[in-house]
């Protein structure tokens, strides 16, 4: 006899969590739905808070789905409450208000969170990742006239771009020869680099920083060559970490993340997982990845409740993110951890281009600044080229 | 009077953004991309959330047309 499935529980509240909760009904699931999230709020849009919400271009959250799509769609809610364990021999999440979950399937969404090495880490530092770190960096922008950002990631870069919207001088500390090197190589790195520095942000790299000392309200960015740089505050972005810290003393297989199949299937009976959080198997690309992009989350979330359902769908997305910086949109499509050429293609706009990243001669991403068209046709071919 | 919404078909890349926000007023095809229904079936705002949290841009909406 096989057990129907009543009880979906799922972990998490961000976009992975909340198109799983959407998918489960678009499926037609008839049974029970939690989101147990952490957050005191319903899923909100976080691609925006390193955004419109840091600049004030908007003042309010962007919710992911009206809030009266829970109750219509009868998904219960449970918020300011995260998950302290999980007992998978009696199938229940123990919650951080004593209260226990039972599940049929559980959905782990869990996220991440900011990387804060032991050396950036000084009272007064801040992160974005939440809405509460977005209170902070806010309250920070306003009485500061100088900030620093150590890492020139995506995120390092929009906290740049929002900081000189500001008025505010910013400085922007990459340990690589290039910011976004890693990503996309030198060439391309540099040429965002410049972008920043066009517009006023002063680009230093190829130096790491050794320590930040000081408080809130001054702090001291001390570079491995002796430098010292002095500013308001100092914004950390260098990376975050899979949130899987609570289910170290579970029998769930973790390696960067909590490791799953195509089907978004764990090691562990009826448990699933999905978003920042999962290291799966893409069989698009046959190999597991864990992916820290909005799109590939959501898409993610929505995979896994097919899955948890028994309909048995590989999740091989094609990755696509976007950034904008300095009013210049970003955008990128495909997996492309190494490659051996890089054609660039300029457009007509000042800092528009176009980067297409080749191995034996097969195309494996796209990246564009300006107008993101290239991208989303380069995304459409790289999907159906399934040979990859 | 009638909200304007259009939707680029060629900068869609199908994240499904606005299908969450405003349901009823888009869909997504079998293909995966987004396209209008019926922009009167949500209210105005869903429409402007729609369109700020589409990732590329390929939504506009005038409320007022």
């Amino acid at each position: 006899v096989i057990k129907p499935i009543d009880r979906i529980v799922i972990v998490g509240g961000g976009v992975a969590a909340q198109r799983c909760a959407t998918a489960l009904r678009q499926l037609d699931f008839p049974g029970a739905v939690t989101i147990l999230s952490r957050e005191r709020v319903a899923p909100y849009d976080r691609t925006l808070l390193s955004k419109d919400m840091l600049t004030g271009k908007r003042e309010e959250r962007l919710p992911l789905t009206p809030q009266t799509a829970y109750q219509d769609k009868g998904i219960e809610l449970r918020l300011n409450v995260a998950a302290a364990a999980l007992d998978v021999a009696a199938q229940q999440l123990l919650c951080t208000d004593g209260t226990a979950l039972p599940y049929d399937r559980l959905i782990l969404c869990s996220g991440g969170e900011p990387l804060l090495p032991r050396s950036l880490s000084c009272p007064g530092v801040l992160v974005l990742r939440e809405l509460p770190h977005i209170a902070r960096l806010r309250a920070a922008l306003r009485a500061i006239d100088h900030l620093v950002i150590v890492g020139g990631g995506f995120i390092g870069g929009e906290v740049a771009s929002a900081a000189t919207d500001l008025g505010i001088r910013a400085t922007l500390i990459e340990a690589a020869p290039t910011i976004l090197d890693r990503v996309l190589g030198p060439d391309v790195g540099s040429r965002i680099g410049a972008i920043h520095s066009v517009c006023g942000v002063e680009v230093l790299t190829g130096v790491a920083v050794a320590a930040i000392t000081g408080e809130p309200g001054l702090q001291t960015v001390r570079l491995a060559d002796g430098r010292e740089i002095s500013a308001g505050a100092v914004v950390v972005g260098v990376g975050m970490r899979p949130n899987v810290d609570w289910l170290s003393d579970t029998p769930l297989r973790l390696d960067n993340g909590i490791v799953t199949d195509e089907y978004c299937q764990t090691n562990i009976s009826k448990v699933l997982a999905a978003g920042d959080c999962a290291r799966w198997h893409n069989p698009r690309y046959g190999q597991h990845m864990r992916v820290e992009h909005w799109d590939t989350a959501a898409r993610h979330g929505a995979a896994a409740a097919a899955n948890a359902l028994g309909h048995a769908e590989p999740f091989a997305p094609v990755p696509f993110f976007w950034s904008d910086q300095h009013a210049t949109k970003l955008s990128w499509a495909g997996y492309a951890p190494a490659w051996d050429r890089v054609t660039i293609e300029d457009c007509e706009q000042p800092h528009q281009f176009v980067a297409r990243y080749w191995r034996d001669d097969q195309l494996h991403g796209v990246f564009a600044s300006g107008d993101p068209r290239p991208v989303a046709r380069a995304r459409r071919e790289l999907l159906a080229a399934n040979n990859l | 009077v009638k909200p304007h919404v259009t939707l680029d078909p060629d900068v869609c890349i199908g994240s499904g953004g606005c299908v969450e926000r405003a349901p009823g007023a888009f869909r997504l095809t079998d293909e995966g991309f987004s396209v209008i229904v019926d922009p009167t079936v949500v209210a105005p705002h869903n429409l402007l959330d729609a369109e700020v949290g589409c990732p590329v841009q390929a939504i506009t909406v005038d409320l007022d047309p």
